[in-house]
């Protein structure tokens, strides 16, 4: 249970980074798209599109793409033998803003157009609030894991803390024989479960750790945008190791209320 | 500091067990409690001890009426009342010591406050080498000895005995019969259940009899100062 619990946690968390490193990266940058349009050159409308934008409070950077960019932005889709020249395609500009003082971006857009026509600003919004639900999605799929995981543990404690006093049953009867009270019963069932709780839980984060390291290995998060980093940071692992003290913590109260409803049944 | 009055015990649906048991026992009182065996003996001990519960008629220990105390409120009672059973009721994972050291630990003591005294007792029971052993090592006396000094341990105000000499040679019967009596002395109630005759023969105590479920016979107090003058009486009233 803990493994799984660590596993689904370590999971959330890493998707949860994977979202912010999409949306980091694409909030610095927006791109003006610049088509041909009939009577004004590209050549001019980019010459006007980059004036308006080096003139625009918050924009950091502007610069116009280049033949080799643009080419290799289309080789995945046209291969390798295409001749941008020959082509109709739209020129673009990499547009680097300031993240704290972004500009206005309704302003600079119609701004664009006055000064060229077939200007188009993308601020990446869409593709932003697509990917953060998209990662919002997967790190809820992974806490509800181990919220599932957490009921299946309390179960399973309920299970066996009944199989525990049913089992010592005679024990419990010379307990209370001698004067114990319930809560002094419940106490031990707790503390026996709280150290097991424990020791699970340091077996589970373990095996999770050694899971998450050959992940780690075997992918690599830098060739590829969708997979995560497995690394975790010092407070993914603090919250990591928050897991086998709320498994133990869950263990001791779910036997001590288990054990207090069973006995408080007895004469 | 006892007092039934109507009592009956079924287990379960079963049939009852105990039959309109009345009787009261004073306190720093001493009785045997006889009969043959499947007679009750054990039940009525369940029933002092709280580990069970009447199914009709009204049972005070200690001035509380069982049917109306609060079930938080029984351990302080138990306390109250040390029981020596007849299958020992040992803790098979703990060491004599702490078996007999259990009470005043469930009491809260430090052991610090207890430690002198278990040691002492257990020797006193001749088994002060064996304070380490677990009863699974224990001879059948070595295990009735060490239920007893669990019973006496805590000094307490009721001392319950379901044939606390069954198991011992002779010798040993008797220093532990004098170990109840001397409680018996300093004020605990002692109630000893037997079928051995030939101890209430050699101690001048009340007897409670059971037969069947009901409670037969019970000495009354001027029965037993006569008895007290006469021993010979006692076994002229048994036949």
């Amino acid at each position: 249970m803990c493994y799984l619990a660590a596993l689904s946690l370590g999971s959330a968390l890493a998707v949860n980074r994977l979202s912010e490193n999409w949306t980091s990266d694409l909030a610095g940058q927006i791109t003006v798209t610049v088509k041909s349009v009939r009577g004004v050159s590209l050549d001019q409308q980019m010459d006007g599109a980059l004036a308006v934008l080096e003139t625009t409070k918050g924009v950091l950077l502007a610069r116009a793409a280049s033949d080799g960019e643009l080419k290799a932005l289309l080789t995945p889709y046209l291969g390798n033998s295409v001749e941008i020249d020959r082509l109709p395609i739209p020129k673009l500009i990499f547009v680097q803003i300031d993240t704290i003082n972004k500009p206005d971006f309704e302003e600079l857009a119609t701004r664009l157009t006055e000064a060229a026509p077939g200007a188009a600003l993308d601020d990446h919004s869409r593709w932003n609030a697509q990917l953060q639900s998209f990662a919002t999605g997967l790190a809820s799929v992974g806490l509800a894991v181990l919220l599932l995981t957490t009921v299946a543990t309390i179960a399973t404690v309920i299970y066996a803390t009944r199989a525990g006093l049913l089992a010592n049953r005679d024990t419990i009867e010379v307990l209370h024989m001698v004067g114990a009270q319930d809560r002094f019963i419940a106490g031990e069932f707790q503390n026996h479960f709280w150290s097991l709780g424990l020791i699970a839980g340091c077996i589970g984060l373990a095996a999770a750790a050694i899971t998450f390291w050959g992940f780690a290995s075997l992918t690599d998060h830098s060739t590829s945008l969708l997979t995560p980093d497995f690394t975790p940071t010092a407070i993914e692992i603090a919250s990591l190791l928050l897991i086998p003290i709320f498994a133990s913590l869950v263990s001791m109260v779910t036997a001590r209320l288990t054990a207090l409803s069973v006995i408080g049944q007895m004469p | 500091m006892i007092r039934f009055e109507n009592v009956g015990m079924r287990y379960g649906s079963g049939p009852e067990i105990l039959r309109d048991i009345s009787f009261h026992i004073a306190p720093g009182s001493l009785h045997f409690l006889t009969g043959p065996s499947g007679a009750g003996k054990t039940s009525l001990l369940k029933l002092m001890l709280l580990t069970h519960r009447p199914s009709r008629g009204l049972i005070s220990l200690f001035g509380a009426d069982l049917a109306t105390t609060p079930r938080h409120v029984f351990p302080e009672i138990r306390r109250r009342v040390g029981v020596v059973f007849q299958d020992f009721r040992l803790l098979d994972h703990l060491s004599a010591y702490d078996n007999v050291a259990l009470p005043l630990r469930v009491a809260s003591l430090r052991e610090a406050e207890y430690r002198e005294n278990v040691i002492e007792l257990l020797t006193w029971v001749g088994l002060g080498d064996r304070i380490d052993a677990r009863p699974p090592t224990l001879s059948g006396g070595e295990k009735q000895r060490v239920a007893i000094a669990r019973a006496v341990v805590a000094k307490p105000d009721l001392l319950l005995a379901d044939e606390p000499t069954g198991n011992v040679d002779p010798e040993m019967g008797d220093r532990l019969l004098r170990l109840f009596m001397e409680l018996n002395k300093l004020g605990t109630s002692v109630i000893i259940a037997t079928h051995d005759f030939a101890i209430l023969d050699r101690y001048a105590a009340p007897e409670m009899r059971l037969r069947d479920g009901y409670m037969t016979y019970m000495t009354t107090v001027q029965a037993q100062k006569q008895r007290e003058r006469h021993p010979l009486s006692r076994k002229r009233s048994r036949a």
